[in-house]
C-alpha cells in the first residue's frame, strides 16, 4: 500500500450512521448559535480611532511611570482577576458554612471545601444559629435543615422572595407578589405591587404586614424583639413592630435602596442604594449619606458590617473608570478616610464576613472569582477562580453564585 | 446573511474570493450570528472532523460526540476567534487531542476491567456493508495502532497535513511526530498487506 493508496481507503472508510450524525450535530450547533448574543463590531472608522487611541497609549505606557500605570490597569481590564487565584474551592479561610445559590440551586459550603446542594431554591437564607434554612422556589416559601430535609412549606398566589429569619429564631419576612418588570404577568391583579408578609419560624401565622414595598430584601433588627427595617417604593425607610404592625419610625423620601443591613449590635442601619448610601441610628435620624457613584452601569454596590463595631466593608464603584473598589469605612467616623482592601477590574456582587469577623469575602463576577481578604492584614489575599463552574457543573452558561450567607459553625 | 456580515445584500460566495478569504468572511458573519454563514462552515468542516474522530476513537457514538462538542467549542469561542488563522487546524487540533484523550481514557478502563475485549472496528449491528474494496482491511489495520498514532495517520494521511504542521498542532517535536508516522506507516503496511492477500 502506498501513501496515496492510504489516502483514498482514509477518506472512503464508511462511518457507521455518518449522515445522521452530521444531522444531529448540525441542529445542536446551530441552536447553540441562536442562544448566544452576537458581538456588534466597531465599524472601520471607529477601528482606525480606537487604534490610533490605543498607539498613544502604548507609547504613553512605553515612556513615562503614569504611562506603566496605565498599563497595569488596561492588563486588569483586559485580564480581570488574580493570577495567583486557586484553580477550584478546597476549604474555607475560617470556621463557618456558606450559603449559596446558584442556577442549580442553593448549596451549603463547609470549611473543608465539601458542598451540598439543597435544591433548586431561588435564593436562601441562615435562621440565626445556623440549624435551618429558609429558602424560596417561585410561589414557595420553604424552611428546611442544613441537610435538605423540608420542615414546612407554604404556597403563595405570587412568587415569593428575600426570605429573612429573625434574630429570635421566632419569625420570618419574605416578600411576596410580582417582580419588578413583572408587574402585568397573567396571575397578578391589576396594580399589584411587591408586599411584606411575616410567618412564624414554624411556618403557621402567615400574614401580611406592609401592602406596596421596594424590591429590597428587609432587615430584622439585632437585640430587638422582632422589629424589622424596609423600604417602600418611594426609598422611605420604615422600622416596625412586627407582632403588632405599629411603625416606630420612617425615614423622608430618597432614592430607593438596593439593601439594608444592620450593625451587630442594632444601633446602626444602612441603607445602600446606587447612587448613594445613608446611615441611620436606630432612632431613624439620618447620621451620614455616602455617595457611591458608579461608572460601571451593571454595578451595584453592596456593604455588609463587620461582626463588632460599626465599621462596614463597601464595594462601589472606584475612582477609576471600569473598576470598582472595595473599602473599610466606619458608621461613626465621618472623617476618617475610607481604608481600600482591594480594587480590579469590573463589578463586585457581594461581600460577606466570616463568622468570626476575620476575613471578608467578596464575589467578584467579572473575573469568575471569589476573594477572601484578611481584613487585619489586607496583604493576604486569598483568591478561588472557577467558582461559577463548580457550582452549576455541566451549565451551559455558569454565572458566578450569589452569597446568601456565612454562618456560624454547625 | 451577507447583511449581517456587513451590510450588504450580496449573498456570501457570489464574488469570487479566495477559500482564505472566503473562510474568513463567513467567520465573521457566523460572529454577527449569522446561522447560514455558520451552516457553510460546519457542512464545509464537519465531515472531516467526524471521520478524523471516528479513525482516532474506533467508535461512532464517541466520534460524534468529540466532533460535535469540538464544534460547540467552537461557538463559545466564536467572539474570540482571531479571523487571520483558518478555522479548519485550530477545530482538527481540538478534535484529534480530544479523540486521542478519548481513546486513553478508554485504555485505562479496559486496564481496569477484567474482561479482554477485542477492539472491533463497530459493533456488528452497524458495521458496514457498503465501502471501498479495502474499507474494512484499513480500518482493522488501524484499529491495531496506539490512539497517538492513528492520530499522526489521521492528520497526515486524511486532513493532508505536513509533519511540521502536526507536530505544531500536538504540540510534539517534531522528531517525535516523524518517528510516529514512520512506526504507524511500518504497522499498517504489514496489516493492510496480511488482510489483503
Amino acid at each position: 500500500v502506498n501513501d496515496t493508496e492510504l489516502r483514498d481507503r482514509l477518506r472512503e472508510l464508511p462511518v457507521p450512521g455518518e449522515h445522521e450524525a452530521e444531522e444531529r450535530a448540525w441542529r445542536l450547533v446551530r441552536a447553540a448559535l441562536e442562544r448566544r448574543d452576537p458581538v456588534r463590531r466597531p465599524t472601520h472608522r471607529v477601528r482606525y480611532a480606537l487604534g490610533a487611541a490605543a498607539a498613544l497609549v502604548l507609547v504613553a505606557v512605553a515612556l513615562t511611570p503614569p504611562g506603566a500605570a496605565i498599563g497595569r490597569w488596561i492588563r486588569d481590564v483586559v485580564h480581570p482577576g488574580r493570577s495567583d487565584a486557586r484553580p477550584g474551592l478546597s476549604s474555607l479561610p475560617a470556621p463557618g458554612r456558606l450559603l449559596v445559590t446558584s442556577s442549580k440551586g442553593s448549596w451549603i459550603v463547609r470549611r473543608d471545601g465539601s458542598k451540598r446542594l439543597l435544591g433548586a431554591y431561588d435564593d436562601a437564607g441562615w435562621s440565626p444559629q445556623g440549624l435551618f434554612v429558609v429558602a424560596t422556589r417561585g410561589r414557595q416559601l420553604v424552611a428546611l435543615e442544613p441537610g435538605g430535609t423540608v420542615r414546612w412549606s407554604l404556597a403563595r398566589p405570587d412568587p415569593v422572595g428575600d426570605a429573612r429569619w429573625s434574630p429570635s429564631g421566632f419569625r420570618i419576612a419574605y416578600l411576596t407578589g410580582p417582580r419588578r418588570g413583572f408587574e402585568h404577568q397573567p396571575s397578578a391583579p391589576p396594580g399589584a405591587q411587591r408586599s411584606l408578609r411575616i410567618v412564624a419560624g414554624d411556618g403557621t401565622g402567615d400574614r401580611p404586614l406592609a401592602p406596596s414595598v421596594a424590591e429590597v430584601a428587609p432587615a430584622w433588627r439585632p437585640r430587638a424583639v422582632h422589629v424589622l427595617a424596609f423600604s417602600d417604593r418611594r426609598g422611605r425607610i420604615a422600622l416596625v413592630a412586627a407582632d403588632t404592625g405599629r411603625r416606630l419610625w420612617r425615614s423622608g423620601t430618597a432614592e430607593a435602596p438596593v439593601q439594608l443591613a444592620w450593625s451587630a449590635d442594632g444601633r446602626r442601619l444602612l441603607a445602600v442604594g446606587k447612587r448613594s448610601t445613608r446611615i441611620f441610628d436606630a432612632g431613624g435620624r439620618l447620621l451620614r449619606t455616602l455617595a457611591t457613584p458608579s461608572r460601571i452601569p451593571e454595578a451595584t454596590p453592596v456593604a455588609a458590617f463587620a461582626t463588632r463595631g460599626h465599621a462596614f466593608a463597601l464595594a462601589r464603584g472606584g475612582p477609576v473608570a471600569g473598576q470598582s473598589e472595595v473599602v473599610l469605612l466606619d458608621a461613626e467616623q465621618r472623617s476618617a478616610p475610607p481604608r481600600r482592601l482591594f480594587a480590579g477590574a469590573g463589578a463586585f456582587d457581594a461581600l460577606a464576613w466570616s463568622p468570626d469577623g476575620r476575613w471578608l469575602l467578596v464575589s467578584w463576577p467579572s473575573a469568575g472569582q471569589w476573594l477572601f481578604i484578611r481584613s487585619a492584614d489586607v496583604s493576604r489575599i486569598v483568591a478561588v477562580s472557577s467558582i461559577s463552574r463548580q457550582f452549576d457543573p455541566g451549565g451551559a452558561l455558569p454565572q458566578i453564585p450569589s452569597i446568601d450567607g456565612w454562618c456560624c459553625a454547625p | 446573511m451577507a447583511a449581517a456580515a456587513g451590510g450588504r445584500t450580496r449573498p456570501l460566495g457570489q464574488r469570487a474570493r479566495s477559500p482564505e478569504r472566503r473562510e474568513r468572511a463567513l467567520i465573521r458573519a457566523a460572529q454577527s450570528g449569522s446561522v447560514e454563514a455558520l451552516e457553510q462552515l460546519f457542512r464545509r468542516h464537519w465531515p472531516r472532523a467526524h471521520r478524523a474522530a471516528y479513525l482516532v476513537v474506533r467508535d461512532s457514538a464517541a466520534a460524534e460526540d468529540i466532533a460535535q462538542e469540538a464544534f460547540l467549542a467552537a461557538i463559545r469561542a466564536l467572539d474570540r476567534f482571531d479571523r487571520s488563522r483558518p478555522f479548519g487546524p485550530w477545530l482538527n487540533r481540538i478534535v484529534v487531542n480530544r479523540a486521542i484523550d478519548w481513546s486513553r481514557a478508554r485504555s485505562l478502563r479496559r486496564e481496569v476491567s477484567a474482561d479482554a475485549v477485542p477492539e472491533t472496528v463497530a459493533p456488528a449491528a452497524e458495521r458496514p456493508t457498503t465501502g471501498g474494496p479495502y474499507s474494512d482491511d484499513v480500518g482493522q489495520a488501524i484499529g491495531s495502532l496506539s490512539p497517538e498514532h492513528r492520530a499522526v495517520v489521521v492528520l497526515r494521511y486524511l486532513l493532508e497535513y505536513t509533519p511540521g504542521e502536526i507536530a505544531e498542532l500536538l504540540e510534539l517535536p517534531r522528531g517525535t511526530v516523524n518517528s510516529r508516522l514512520r512506526r504507524a506507516l511500518d504497522t499498517l503496511g504489514v496489516g493492510i498487506a496480511g488482510t489483503d492477500t
